[in-house]
């Protein structure tokens, strides 16, 4: 199995478990492209790693998503969530799906490091990282994770 | 009544885990939360509690250098320390255990993986519950 498919594979493994686990939300592979995620109802955060690759995770979640996995979990309603709790909620969901994506792909006998969540993820890193793209759905919404691996 | 601390960064993270605490234990215990490392000490000290759950990746102090810091002390050294983390491999795991972790707990956890977290350290007899 090559790099890339064996990353595509992990990563949909592990943000399956965690919203499955966290959220009893199912998570179908899409085809659609998102593109550039700019629009005003998408939240992001990003975690870096450093591990026998090192890169970066940015996760793409729609507040409206974010919102119903919240309401789920803490039975609040979106009327009384504030951004920071959403915020927070993101960087949960992010740090759970990067650890699960490394614990699947680092071989086990070696050790490696996350970042904390961050949420300023308009930095452009292109230039230094080899970037891939996937879109799954959730609950009929669409979320964009991209891979950033350090060429 | 067993006193727990659950030290995380994320206010989510700590909720989650004080709820599956909760509804393991029918609320027959005291929570008490701090968001990181060093708040964590202050709150040792000052509350003793039995029983520490800590995530890994923190801001200010993290849960590798809390586990030193209470594994170094005379004084707090056996107190037992849960890990949740959601980077966990073997590797990892087994280099936290020997820093002196209990357990180690991948996220995101459940009800389920804490009542045989629990149960795990009162058979041991490091917890009474």
């Amino acid at each position: 199995m090559n790099c890339e498919k064996e990353f595509e594979e992990q990563l949909y493994r592990a943000t399956e478990a965690t919203f499955e686990k966290m959220a009893f939300m199912e998570v179908m592979p899409s085809d659609t492209d998102l593109g550039c995620v700019t629009q005003s109802d998408f939240r992001s955060s990003r975690i870096l790693f450093d591990a026998h690759i090192r890169g970066a995770v940015t996760m793409f979640l729609p507040l409206e998503l974010l919102s119903e996995v919240f309401e789920t979990l803490y039975n609040i309603p979106s009327e009384e969530q504030d951004s920071d709790m959403i915020r927070d909620l993101l960087g949960e969901i992010t740090n759970t799906v990067v650890g699960n994506f490394l614990t699947l792909v680092v071989p086990d006998d070696v050790s490696y490091k996350m970042g904390i969540p961050q949420f300023d993820t308009s930095i452009d890193t292109a230039g230094e990282l080899e970037l891939m793209s996937y879109s799954y759905k959730i609950d009929d919404k669409i979320i964009k994770i991209e891979l950033m691996q350090r060429n | 009544m067993l006193k727990v601390l659950v030290v995380d960064d994320s206010a989510i993270a700590r909720m989650m885990i004080s709820k599956c605490i909760e509804m393991t234990t029918d609320g027959v215990i005291e929570l008490v939360d701090a968001n990181n490392g060093v708040e964590a000490i202050g709150l040792i000290k000052k509350d003793r509690p039995h029983l520490v759950i800590s995530d890994l990746n923190m801001p200010v102090m993290d849960g590798t250098a809390l586990l030193r810091r209470i594994k170094a002390s005379p004084k707090w050294c056996e107190l037992p320390v849960i890990i949740i983390t959601s980077a966990g491999n073997r590797q990892r795991e087994s280099e936290l255990k020997e820093q002196g972790a209990e357990l180690v707990l991948n996220k995101p956890i459940s009800p389920p993986d804490i009542s045989i977290a629990l149960d795990s350290l009162k058979c041991k007899g490091v917890i009474q519950l």
